[in-house]
């Protein structure tokens, strides 16, 4: 009789091979039993063998060598009568005799069982995925028609006594189809699951923990590294546009390493810092030079119920990263890399010489004085003898990035490890940023370095440990100049001055001391180099002892991230050519010096942050019948530790607890008690709640029966308190205290005699911000996999909103520090929809999605204003205010007819203004004719649409994205003619003039600021929405039968492009319409075309 | 929970008692009082106030002085900065040192005996400095003597006390400040408030409150009379403005007079750079108000400056000819084909025009010259640039710079409001000719014609005013509280020499108009801020604001 005990398999795959693995081992007196354990651990095969044989052997003694398993079993095995044979990870020990007398080899004959008479059979398998190959656990494994069954482990492996007459096991998991298997007269029965539909197979990451997706009851959505990598962007938070429903963002610069993007979840909603609580693997970390190919999902969580175990850090929502993890089996290795074109979207034009000339001398006489420009002058310019300098031509090039993965995942039952090493590099779009005598580059540059090892390890059978280390490294370097003071160069110099002089010096004066191509090339570098280690140690400890499924984690994460600098400046000189009578250049005025970089340069240790984190969590799941039921409680404790200020430190304890009847209804109920060292301590814990339920109603016997177009149906509601305790970097707001303040000087040689003051009020009981969330949801899947909703409608209220009182009158003579005064509401809705299908050997699908998101001040302690229009409550957040412009001055009778501007002096042609206070004052004045007119530049509107489609091995995907209800205000160089010595734009051309009057676009010209036109008014604010095509992607999976001669079983070749087209209404300001308010001086955001491979070995 | 993780703040923060209770640290809350000086040569927003009269006009189009003359300043927008709010800051820090001092019974510097005292007749001085600035700017302010809490709604808001009635609380704080100050302070003090700097606030204000627009209207309003046209005086109030400026005048130091003119317009010019601090002629400094960043904003455009602050034909046309004759008079012998010959010394001491010697070279502005009129950035607008506040042997980004200590208050000041004062309500009194020809005769013009009526004495005064106190931030104040800004603020000229070899010294002279102001009796008074008299409903904005 043979009996396999110890039936835990490592999941198929290549099994290695007991000739050639070598294990290392050393025995005394060991029992038998014990040693071919030993064997088990070290060589990760697994041992099954008859008990009975086993037993009886012991004193085993083995002298230290390295042997292979092979060579290593000889020797225990020596003395017995025992034989062994390898069949896959398995070593089967049997009694060469038995072989023989059986049938077939190693079946199970029945076990004397006391209670049970019926002959049983052990079968034993693992359970996969199917398409991934992953291990399933906790996979239902059930003798049809009886009631014994069991369920895989964590590593997928199961085993089951069979009463000997049963042939069939049933496999069934949540998010995957049932499977029936007849048992063969093997006793391994290896099951693959399919994914019962998508969207529903996964397990979704919410705060500290994972849960079905069938049974989430809170607003959740994600992405996976699939649709990140599409992106060949260095920041990740440049991927996210218009992939989440939910997600607003906005990126408002291109430039290499400083173009991140804002993230608002659900919008703003608070008159405080309303940026989103970022999370990887469990721990606030930022995200942006994740590399996205080590991610694994990327989720972002919306209402309370998802929220609420972030307490006071969870009222913006959450956005969680999950990193990749190893799986058993043999090593899979990944590499990605890809390289491409960048240059900018869009730029701004201005007009040439001539026009620009002849403008000026327009907007002269306009201001009633004398052109500047003759016509010998006009004529040069036309001709071109004059100079006509376009500074964008000059100052751009396409430019490139590139990128780089490899990645390696696998291991065993005992330890598996994902490891990873990524490479980025993105170069700016500046021209002739080399061309100087030192030979270094001026160019924008970011390269980014990203290294992660994450590691499982099974210590025992119920003790796991977890390590992961990741490290990232970014290295930027610039001009020595910010991409503002470039852009507002090119923004700002006339066409009419050179770059270069006659005789090949650059060219400037006492007023233009900065010449673009110094800017470019002579101003030295700058490096910026960003160095941040991040490790998480974790153990977990199964206690079923304690009650079955209890599991306990205790874990550390040290995270620190410097970010020094080192500035290589220098300066040039430009020169102002002198004529003589004749026009000849007699000689050149300097202006300025070159100087020479410094050897020793100047470095700066920059920031250092240090943050350390504990955690320790209890996790229990239970399954009663037709009752599940999940619970946590979890404590945690943070510091960070930033330069030499005092620590920022958190501690909280939270519980969150699930519970449903049949999977069909569903209740959750979680919360948070946190505290922070940033309140004073009688305000400075709260209790953070939320309640969730769901009813699965297509689980529902009525809408199954009745309604079979509808595969899933699910509707969901919460409720929550979460907080916020962002107010600016003001710190301790309930503390008076006095510092340094500025010095004055004394005595005939002006010493200096320090200064102190006092500083701002503090506001004892000051506390967290409060916001309290509601959300409806559903989910829906209708004709299987043709429709897909996802709904979420949203109501949210912040209150006790940090922020400093308006309504103090000046008189009190100081500043008060924030107060929990300000009240916002929010709300909206997110919509997805899917659709996806198949048309003969073409699969495709479509997923657009819109967010909507309008907030609402409420209370903001605004000052008492003189008329109703004039009120900032009331509108949402950063609404745009200024006059209401009406046209522009027909005439002096219009002008003499209408009431007086009180801005500076105007006539025909100028913009006029709107009066709204009606008879009580006589004049136009900015104070009480402001009103709102327009949105606030984050949008309140976000939508996007993937596309995709795959023929055989070629697949295409495009993700349009845009934006509305969003305004753009625009002023000084960007849109003002002759801005403080500026240029003018084509849209100038549209100017009015006594004969253009009926059909001018712009008003009359002037020749510098002018208090009229130049200010805050409807004419200058313009519609922003955009829709763009974000992405687009189109691949080529190499057929197998080509790769696999040559060891690989996954090669794919792709092309992607990002920013390819865009929409808008910005045409005349030819600006990216997600550029900031401002004047426009904004490093372009850039368009990449990007050619790449994906293998996998 | 461990007690003590969430204990992060320095619960050892300094509080008032740490403060006042250390001679040390109270005297460094006085030095940082002194910080929020405001100077007076940068006065808007750290540029010359003078273009922000018909003294001169900036280069560049988005200094401060624009919004002034284009007529864009309002209630959300003084060009000067937010001063309203700065002054009250400055004065809740005096109310705060007073009362610290009162209830920590501050003790004395074992060092230097006395030197608390003197603190507490620093701080009085100050506060009614800083409410002086208020009420130059704006009228009649809120009277505020004591630090408010913020929940006391009724001294927050206030009404605006009357013009008067800040005056004698400034009156009132300088005679307590004047009990605990010396006459003067060892060189190493030098810089802090004495006796003569406040009896010369009070000659300032007692003379600003006599003057049209405040004499009948600041007894009962805080609001100033913009009425067109010349407005009734009260003699009384010039009596007691003479009698303040006297006593800064007849102000005893160790040796005789505290303060004396300097003597020759070398030595003025010397006052201004190099020399302020050991001047007896100045008696009270904003100390390092600025630095040599100053004169490359004075400088012209030949000598990599920007031109600020360029004087207006307007103010050139008013230097006397060397004869002591205004150049409107038939008989002064002046020739618009050379209009810079035989002026005002002054006139070349203050300010440099085409051909002028310059750092070893000529000024340059005409058409293609090294310092051309043009309205391009840093160009003088108007042919002219100041020289009387430019130390002319600094050479722009070159080491070594300077330290600029800004004159807030000088002799010769006092001496203009006795006389203006004098003539008011004593016209023909011997002292009124006799200490503006003190100050004539320093500049080498010939005495003032006897026999002079008091219209035509109060003309002299005014001119000789004009010019004396040119860019030191008088005007602009001058020709309001004179109520003439409407007819000053009106056309700005300037001068362009064209190369003509027929006119003598090669160039032509053609007056030309720079721009045209716009003018508002409103602008008399600055606004407040527009939301601080949203905020406090008792307060009423300036009129016509």
């Amino acid at each position: 009789m043979l009996m396999l005990t110890s039936v835990l398999w490592a999941s198929p795959g290549k099994a290695q091979d007991m000739s050639t693995k070598k294990i290392t081992l050393t025995l005394k007196n060991e029992t038998l039993k014990n040693a071919l354990g030993k064997v088990e651990a070290l060589s990760g095969f697994r041992m099954a063998y008859p008990p009975e044989q086993i037993n009886k052997w012991k004193n085993v003694n083995l002298s230290k060598a390295t042997r292979s398993v092979k060579e290593t079993l000889e020797l225990l095995l020596a003395d017995t009568q025992l034989n062994f044979k390898q069949s896959d990870n398995i070593i089967v020990i049997f009694r060469p005799a038995e072989q023989l007398s059986a049938n077939v080899d190693t079946t199970i004959h029945p076990l004397p069982a006391a209670t049970n008479s019926a002959p049983m059979r052990t079968i034993i398998g693992s359970v996969v995925e199917n398409k991934t190959n992953t291990v399933l656990p906790g996979v239902s494994v059930q003798v049809k028609g009886t009631s014994r069954g069991t369920q895989t482990q964590s590593d997928g492996t199961y085993s089951l006594q069979v009463p000997a007459n049963q042939k069939v096991l049933v496999f069934s998991f949540i998010g995957y189809e049932t499977k029936e298997v007849e048992i063969t007269a093997s006793n391994q029965t290896d099951v693959t699951l399919l994914p019962a539909s998508f969207g529903l197979k996964d397990v979704v990451v919410v705060a500290y923990g994972q849960q079905k997706k069938a049974t989430v009851t809170g607003a959740i959505a994600s992405i996976n590294t699939k649709e990140l990598v599409q992106s060949p962007v260095s920041n990740l938070t440049n991927a996210l546009a218009g992939r989440l429903p939910g997600l607003i963002t906005t990126q408002r610069s291109g430039e290499p390493g400083v173009d991140g993007s804002s993230l608002y979840i659900r919008g703003v909603a608070t008159l405080n810092g309303a940026s989103p609580i970022i999370m990887v693997d469990g721990i606030e970390r930022p995200m942006d030079y994740v590399d996205p190919n080590d991610i694994e999902t990327l989720t972002i969580l919306k209402d309370a119920a998802a929220t609420a175990v972030l307490g006071m850090r969870g009222a913006n929502g959450a956005i969680l990263i999950t990193t990749k993890r190893g799986k058993a089996g043999p090593p899979a290795v990944s590499f990605r890399a890809s390289t491409g074109i960048t240059e900018a979207t869009r730029l701004p034009k201005y007009l040439g010489s001539y026009d620009y000339a002849t403008l000026y001398n327009e907007a002269l006489v306009n201001d009633g004085a004398e052109p500047a420009f003759n016509q010998k002058q006009l004529e040069g310019y036309k001709n071109g003898s004059l100079p006509n300098t376009d500074y964008y031509k000059f100052m751009m090039k396409p430019s490139s990035v590139a990128q780089g993965n490899l990645n390696v995942s696998g291991g065993n039952n005992i330890a598996r490890y994902f490891i990873s090493a990524g490479y980025n590099v993105q170069d700016g779009i500046y021209a002739h940023s080399k061309e100087n005598a030192d030979g270094y580059n001026g160019n924008n540059n970011i390269k980014r370095y990203n290294l992660r090892a994450n590691v499982d390890v099974d210590i025992t059978p119920t003790l796991a440990a977890r390590v992961d280390i990741a490290g990232i490294m970014t290295d930027r370097r610039d001009g020595n100049n910010s991409a503002g003071d470039i852009m507002n160069l090119a923004n700002r110099m006339a066409p009419i001055y050179p770059i270069f002089n006659p005789n090949g010096s650059m060219w400037g004066n006492g007023t233009f001391q900065s010449n673009i191509f110094g800017e470019l090339s002579q101003k030295g570098y700058r490096r910026f180099y960003n160095n941040t280690v991040q490790g998480t140690f974790a153990l977990t400890r199964k206690l079923d002892v304690i009650t079955k499924n209890l599991t306990a984690k205790a874990s550390f994460s040290y995270d620190n991230t410097n970010t020094p600098s080192a500035t290589y400046g220098r300066n040039y000189a430009v020169f102002e050519p002198l004529y003589d009578a004749q026009g000849n250049i007699t000689s050149y005025k300097q202006s300025g010096q070159d100087t020479k970089i410094d050897p020793n340069g100047s470095f700066n240790g920059g920031g250092a942050n240090r943050s350390t984190y504990l955690e320790a969590v209890m996790n229990w799941n239970r399954q009663f019948g037709k009752h599940e039921a999940t619970g946590m409680l979890l404590w945690n404790r943070r510091l960070t530790e930033s330069g030499a200020s005092i620590p920022k430190a958190y501690q909280s304890l939270l519980f969150r607890g699930t519970y449903n009847y049949m999977q069909k209804y569903l209740l959750e109920v979680s919360a948070s008690y946190q505290g922070s060292e940033n309140f004073p301590k009688e305000s400075r814990y709260g209790f953070f709640p939320s309640v969730s339920a769901g009813w699965v109603l297509s689980e529902e016997n009525f809408i199954k029966d009745n309604v079979s177009f509808l595969s899933f149906l699910k509707i969901r509601g919460s409720y929550g308190e979460v907080g916020n305790d962002q107010a600016g970097d003001d710190r301790f707001l309930w503390f008076t205290s006095w510092g340094g303040g500025d010095p004055y000087y004394f005595g005939t040689n002006a010493g200096q005699a320090n200064g102190w003051k006092q500083g701002a009020i503090g506001n004892p009981g000051v506390t967290w911000e409060r916001g309290r969330q509601a959300n409806i949801g559903l989910e829906a899947r209708l004709w299987k996999n043709l429709l897909g909703i996802t709904l979420d409608v949203f109501k949210q209220r912040r209150s006790q909103i940090l922020i400093r009182r308006s309504t103090l009158s000046d008189v009190f003579g100081q500043d008060i520090k924030a107060q929990n005064i300000g009240i916002v509401d929010n709300k909206g809705f997110e919509l997805e929809l899917s659709h996806e299908n198949r048309i003969g050997n073409v699969t495709y699908f479509i997923k657009p999605n819109v967010t909507f998101a309008r907030n609402n001040i409420v209370f903001q302690d605004e000052v008492p204003q003189a008329y109703p229009w004039m009120k900032r409550t009331g509108h949402p957040i950063n609404t745009k205010f200024g006059l209401v412009a009406d046209g522009f001055f027909k005439d002096e009778n219009d002008v003499k007819n209408s009431p007086f501007q009180n801005f500076s002096q105007y006539g025909p042609g100028d913009i006029k203004y709107k009066k709204l206070t009606g008879d009580t004052y006589d004049y136009i004045q900015s104070n009480f004719d402001e009103t709102a007119i327009g949105y606030a530049r984050t949008p309140e509107i976000m939508f996007g649409a993937t596309l995709g489609a795959a023929y055989k091995g070629f697949d295409i995907s495009l993700l349009f994205q845009g934006a509305t209800h969003t305004d753009l205000r625009l002023e000084n160089e960007a849109v003002y003619e002759f801005f403080q010595g500026g240029k003018v734009k084509p849209f100038h051309l549209g100017r009015w003039t006594p004969e253009t009057a009926a059909t001018a676009t712009y008003p009359r010209l002037h020749s510098s600021t002018n208090g009229n036109n130049h200010r805050a008014s409807s004419f200058w604010v313009k519609d922003a929405s955009y829709l763009r095509l974000k992405n687009a992607e189109i691949g080529y999976q190499l057929p197998k039968k080509w790769i696999k001669p040559v060891g690989l079983s996954y090669f794919r070749i792709y092309a992607n492009g990002m920013n390819l087209l865009t929409w808008d209404k910005l045409k005349d300001y030819q600006v990216d319409p997600e550029i900031g308010d401002g004047n426009g001086a904004m490093y372009p955001i850039q368009r990449i075309w990007n050619f790449g491979i994906d293998v996998r070995f | 929970c461990k007690k003590g993780f969430l204990d992060r703040a320095a619960t050892t923060q300094q509080q008032d008692k740490d403060i006042f209770t250390s001679f040390a640290m109270t005297d460094q809350v006085v030095s940082n009082l002194y910080s929020r000086l405001r100077g007076a040569y940068t006065y808007l927003g750290g540029y010359s106030m003078s273009s922000g009269t018909d003294e001169a006009k900036d280069a560049s189009s988005w200094m401060g002085s624009m919004s002034f003359n284009n007529g864009s300043w309002s209630g959300a927008n003084n060009p000067i900065g937010n001063t309203w709010r700065d002054n009250y800051v400055a004065i809740r820090q005096a109310n705060a040192i007073l009362e610290g001092v009162a209830k920590y019974n501050t003790p004395d510097d074992a060092n230097n005996p006395g030197a608390l005292q003197n603190r507490i007749g620093e701080v009085y001085f100050l506060r009614a400095y800083y409410l002086a600035e208020l009420i130059r700017q704006y009228g009649g302010a809120i009277i505020v003597t004591k630090t408010i809490d913020q929940s006391d709604e009724v001294a927050l808001n206030q009404p605006r006390n009357t013009y008067d009635e800040c005056v004698a609380q400034i009156v009132a704080d300088c005679d307590e400040a004047i009990k605990r100050l010396p006459v003067i302070y060892p060189t190493t003090q030098v810089g802090r408030v004495t006796k003569g700097t406040c009896m010369a606030l009070k000659s300032r204000m007692l003379l600003f409150s006599a003057s049209p627009l405040w004499a009948i209207a600041g007894k009962t309003s805080y609001q100033g009379d913009i009425s067109t046209g010349t407005s009734a005086t009260d003699p009384e109030k010039w009596r007691k403005a003479a009698a303040a400026a006297k006593e800064v005048i007849d102000l005893q130091g160790t040796q005789g007079a505290e303060y004396k003119l300097e003597n020759t317009l070398a030595d003025r010019l010397n006052m201004f750079t190099n020399n302020t601090l050991l001047s007896k002629e100045v008696i009270w400094v904003r100390m390092k108000e600025t630095n040599d960043s100053y004169d490359r904003y004075l400088f012209p455009y030949g000598s990599n400056g920007w031109s600020g602050c360029s004087p207006t034909q307007n103010l050139v046309d008013d230097y006397e000819m060397a004869n002591g004759k205004a150049i409107t008079d038939p008989a002064s012998g002046y020739n618009a084909a050379k209009p810079y010959e035989n002026r005002d010394k002054r006139f070349y001491t203050d300010i440099s025009y085409n051909g002028a010697a310059w750092k070893g070279r000529k000024i340059e502005t005409f058409e293609r010259g090294k310092d051309e009129q043009s309205t391009q950035t840093d160009h003088s607008r108007t042919g002219y640039s100041c020289r009387k506040l430019a130390d002319e042997s600094i050479t722009i980004n070159q080491a070594p710079g300077r330290d600029v200590h800004g004159i807030l208050f000088r002799l010769a000041e006092c001496y203009l409001n006795y006389a203006e004062a004098l003539n008011e309500y004593d016209p023909g009194n011997a002292d009124i000719a006799r200490y503006i020809n003190l100050i004539r005769s320093r500049a080498g013009q010939p005495e003032l014609p006897t026999g002079l009526g008091q219209a035509e004495m109060r003309q002299r005064i005014h001119n000789e005013r004009r010019i004396e106190l040119a860019f030191e931030n008088h005007r602009f104040w001058d020709v309001r509280r004179w109520k003439i800004a409407e007819n000053t603020e009106k056309v700005i000229y300037g001068m362009r020499p064209i190369a003509d070899e027929s006119a003598p010294g090669g160039y032509r002279y053609e007056k030309f108009k720079v721009e045209d102001r716009l003018w508002r009796n409103a602008m008399y008074l600055i606004p407040i801020n527009t939301d601080e008299t949203l905020r406090n409903p008792k307060m009423k904005q300036n009129e016509g604001w």
